[in-house]
């Protein structure tokens, strides 16, 4: 009995020596929402770790803004290193509390960082397992510091802002954005190259100071952030940006669309058109010694809004519905001319040529790859078509 | 209060004893008697002898009555009548016992014709009329509650059963409360207890078989079974186990608990225990046995599986679908306060990435300034939740309203606000509290509260993994604990498919054809086939 007490005892002291050395209280850790990354004027990694001040709900009067009596809801750590590593490190000569990495929702790369190249940064992000896969990963459009610090959108924190607007991004389709983990396989991919949003922010309406506003006086208006375009890579250095019409076409292309509208021109009147479903397939082909590429994508939706007093039948439908394919088709065209022009092919055509034709792709195809990609022949057809008119048919008829 | 005033009588007739040892009698026997001593003493010819016999042995208590009367009006016998005041029915004694004794009879007038009527049972109309032969039996009953009566030149004593002491009215279930089903609760008087389910099972297969634990106490204890459903063996090893016991005194059924059951290390119940006879019946159907204590409100049921503990009376009272997430709901509410706090103490000390942003954020807000590392937080709250709840059972009933005014505002706000805990800290204590209270079995809720601390303690040092180490050791135990040979976690392991229609969910009665595999080897059926209601034709 003795013995098997001892026995027990001592496991427990076994237990209780190793401690707890790595207890963390949550209160004594900073927990990072979003990283941004920059390259400093001396060559340096520069990284901004933006962390949430933890508030209790209601204490405080939490101004919009966090201007002058209101508690900021984030602060922003600078730092600067060799690498990102060496910069993430050196953090903790500023920050009081242990950083923890594990809930950052976003990357934003500075532009400039991302031209030059990405290999001073991606290494760490991709092998230390407190960053998670599923963070955004977006390019900052604008001088990053500033988007760091842009309020306005709400009192959120400008990173949980930021993941908050990609979380909607099917309602407008209008720009293509990667995580973290599909960034790094697109840039490891040989047969794809990498594509992300971008960031950018503007003055908005909003002010930004919560004080009563004197007629006639110009307020300071807040910056609001704003996700938009596309940045496409040619390996790991951002060659360029898509607008919206190219980002849309390289989301048909991709098969991503999964809501948003289109803008129809009609003859007469106005009408958009709201996408509830697509799907895209790309298929390759060899005619005549030539390697065309055969886009298809079928589009399902509603119509959303069209103008007082159209009649609404079934010829008009029709027309309709060629006039979607005849809209999603410039769409993707577009996104190819600007493939095409920037020589980089966001839009994995390789992948699609490797997977048809294999043989082809390993003798003579991967080597040539950019010259064939400036002179592809690309085939679209679209099938657009009108699923519902919402709860009426013929729009009302004004006096 | 039954036991107590038949504790007192037992302890004063032994003072009794003490006192008289100054008296020197003829008698030289020692002063306070075992068991073997009074039944070698046989009741003698003599009245006189007899009476001194009984004098030596009750005399002294104040209680004792002895009342002496001549029997026959021609050639009387002299007769004494003795009881225990308090313990009998004095409305009966005198009715059915004293008229008729002292009553002249036309045919029969002579003391030894009235004796002869006597022993074949015609004289006195009370219905139980016993003849015995030695001082055990004659003290045993007089001191529950019988009256003797000896006769001169008779070495027998007349036991006549009048037994009349005050008991409680049958009551409502306190502690297992029900919205549907009976209300009805056993008392401390075994005999009532029988009663209760004799009334639910008519059937001769109900065997009652009565046995006495206790050197001094001598207390009834009673095997309930269900002949022809149970298995021998079981009653067998229940009788075995019973016998075995050899104790002064049984307060309550918690002491045979404690003396038979298998694992008597382990932190949990190996029994059921229960205040209701419906759920006692229920059980005994299934093939289990029911041990009843006097004096103790309570009856145990073995074996006693873990999902069995989880088990409702009520939930048969039900339609299927709700009882069936009741158990699950007991089942999570089981894990909830077995490792809510260790979970929450591991997750935010060491895996916070494990949780959403937003409530690590308010985590992270609630707890600041709370000077104390979390399980320290959560070991304080624990304890003072386990106070405030032994308090508040403590508590005389018009004090406890104050605790639990007290408790809600010193723990529930002013802690909070002096910065003491947080306020997350404080919902999983007291969900962690509320979860152990809606475990049907109170004692499981017991073992459940009492292993959350090492929990905790293991979830502060190692985190997850700790839990996960203190999880596995519990889960190792439960699957090497036994009830009366039926392992503890059956029908889950060993598995048994028809087992799970009683476990994991309630099947509707109509589909729970078998009745527990591990209990019953015979008779298996519970209920003819077909029995699914369908509309007619």
């Amino acid at each position: 009995m003795r013995k098997k007490l001892l026995i027990i005892l001592a496991l427990l002291f076994l237990i209780n020596s190793t401690g707890c050395w790595d207890l963390r209280e949550a209160e004594q850790t900073g927990i990072v929402i979003g990283a941004g990354l920059d390259r400093g004027k001396d060559g340096s990694i520069v990284v901004i770790a933006q962390t949430v001040i933890p508030q209790m709900p209601g204490a405080g009067g939490a101004n919009v803004g966090g201007g002058a009596g209101g508690h900021d809801t984030f602060h922003n750590w600078y730092s600067s290193g060799e690498t990102l590593f060496d910069a993430v490190r050196n953090l903790t000569q500023k920050s009081p509390n242990t950083l923890f990495w594990s809930h950052n929702k976003i990357f934003i790369i500075s532009e400039k960082l991302a031209r030059e190249s990405l290999k001073d940064v991606i290494d760490f992000i991709e092998r230390d397992p407190e960053f998670k896969q599923n963070a955004w990963i977006v390019i900052a459009k604008d001088d990053l510091s500033e988007i760091m610090n842009a309020h306005g959108n709400l009192k959120e924190p400008p990173a949980q802002a930021l993941a908050n607007i990609i979380m909607i991004r099917d309602r407008n389709s209008k720009y293509a954005v990667s995580t973290l983990g599909e960034f790094i396989q697109q840039l490891g991919n040989p047969e794809a190259q990498a594509y992300t949003a971008g960031v950018t922010f503007y003055k908005g309406l909003m002010e930004k100071k919560n004080t009563a506003s004197i007629s006639g006086q110009e307020t300071e208006r807040s910056m609001e952030l704003r996700v938009m375009d596309t940045a496409v890579f040619k390996q790991d250095k951002l060659v360029g940006w898509l607008n919206q019409e190219e980002s849309r076409g390289l989301l048909w292309v991709q098969g991503k669309v999964k809501e948003g509208l289109l803008v129809l021109p009609m003859q007469n009147h106005k009408m958009i058109f709201e996408i509830l479903k697509s799907s895209s397939k790309l298929e390759p082909l060899i005619k005549d010694g030539q390697l065309i590429m055969k886009v298809q994508v079928k589009v399902d939706g509603n119509i959303g809004e069209i103008t007082p007093g159209t009649k609404l039948d079934e010829k008009h439908i029709q027309e309709i519905e060629a006039q979607i394919a005849k809209t999603v088709e410039e769409q993707i065209m577009t996104a190819v001319s600007r493939a095409q022009e920037l020589n980089t092919d966001f839009l994995g055509f390789a992948s699609a040529v490797h997977r048809a034709f294999p043989r082809l792709w390993n003798q003579e195809l991967s080597q040539q790859w950019s010259e064939t990609l400036k002179d592809i022949e690309v085939e679209v057809s679209v099938e657009g078509r009108v699923r519902g008119t919402g709860l009426i048919t013929n729009p009302v008829k004004l006096k | 209060m039954g036991w107590l005033k038949k504790l007192n009588y037992l302890l004063s007739s032994q003072k009794g004893h003490v006192n008289q040892s100054k008296k020197k009698t003829s008698l030289d026997l020692p002063n306070a008697y075992t068991k073997e001593e009074l039944i070698n003493l046989p009741i003698a010819a003599s009245l006189q002898e007899n009476l001194d016999w009984m004098t030596k042995l009750l005399g002294q208590n104040v209680d004792f009555v002895q009342r002496q009367f001549p029997l026959g009006s021609e050639q009387p016998l002299q007769a004494v009548l003795f009881y225990m005041d308090g313990m009998i029915n004095p409305e009966i004694l005198d009715r059915d016992v004293m008229r008729p004794l002292l009553a002249p009879r036309p045919k029969e007038t002579t003391g030894s014709a009235l004796l002869k009527l006597l022993k074949s049972g015609g004289l006195v109309s009370r219905a139980e009329i016993d003849q015995y032969n030695n001082f055990h039996d004659v003290t045993n009953l007089i001191l529950t509650g019988d009256a003797v009566l000896f006769v001169e030149d008779c070495p027998q004593a007349f036991i006549i059963s009048c037994k009349g002491y005050q008991m409680r009215n049958i009551p409502e279930p306190v502690v297992e409360n029900s919205v549907r089903g009976p209300r009805e609760a056993f008392i401390e008087t075994l005999s009532v207890n029988i009663s209760l389910l004799r009334k639910r099972l008519v059937t001769p297969n109900l065997m009652v078989e009565n046995m006495k634990i206790g050197k001094i106490s001598s207390t009834d204890v009673c095997i309930v079974y269900l002949k022809g459903i149970v298995s021998e063996d079981l009653v067998k090893e229940v009788r075995h186990r019973l016998n075995r016991i050899d104790i002064d005194v049984i307060l309550e059924s918690g002491y045979i608990e404690q003396l038979i059951q298998d694992s008597p290390y382990s932190p949990f119940p190996q029994m059921l225990v229960t205040e209701r006879p419906d759920k006692v019946v229920g059980n005994l159907a299934e093939g289990r046995v029911a041990i009843l204590t006097d004096n103790t409100p309570l009856a145990l049921i073995v074996p006693g599986q873990f999902v069995s503990l989880l088990q409702a009376s009520e939930d048969y009272y039900y339609k299927f679908y709700f009882p069936t997430l009741l158990r699950w709901l007991r089942y999570t509410a089981f894990l909830v306060a077995l490792v809510l706090p260790s979970l929450y103490v591991a997750i935010t000390n060491f895996h916070q990435e494990m949780i959403p942003t937003t409530l690590l954020i308010s985590i992270a807000a609630a707890r600041q300034g709370v000077p104390f590392p979390a399980y320290l937080e959560a070991m304080i709250m624990e304890v003072t939740f386990e106070t405030l709840r032994e308090a508040g059972i403590r508590l005389p009933a018009p004090v406890g309203q104050a605790i639990s005014i007290v408790g809600a505002l010193i723990i529930g706000q002013a802690a909070v606000q002096a910065n003491i805990v947080s306020p997350l800290m404080v919902i999983v204590v007291a969900f962690t509290g509320i979860a152990s209270f809606t475990l049907p079995q109170y004692s499981l809720g017991i073992s459940v509260r009492m292993l959350r601390f090492p929990l905790m303690l293991s979830a502060a040092f190692l985190g997850l993994f700790g839990v996960m180490v203190g999880l596995l050791a519990i889960l190792l135990h439960l699957c090497a604990l036994r009830s009366f040979g039926v392992p503890y976690l059956s029908p889950l392991a060993p598995f048994n498919l028809q087992g799970l229609k009683d476990s994991l969910v309630l099947a509707p009665h109509w589909s729970r054809k078998i009745r527990p595999a591990e209990l019953v080897q015979e008779n298996k059926k519970f209920m003819g086939n077909n029995q699914k209601p369908k509309p007619p034709k």
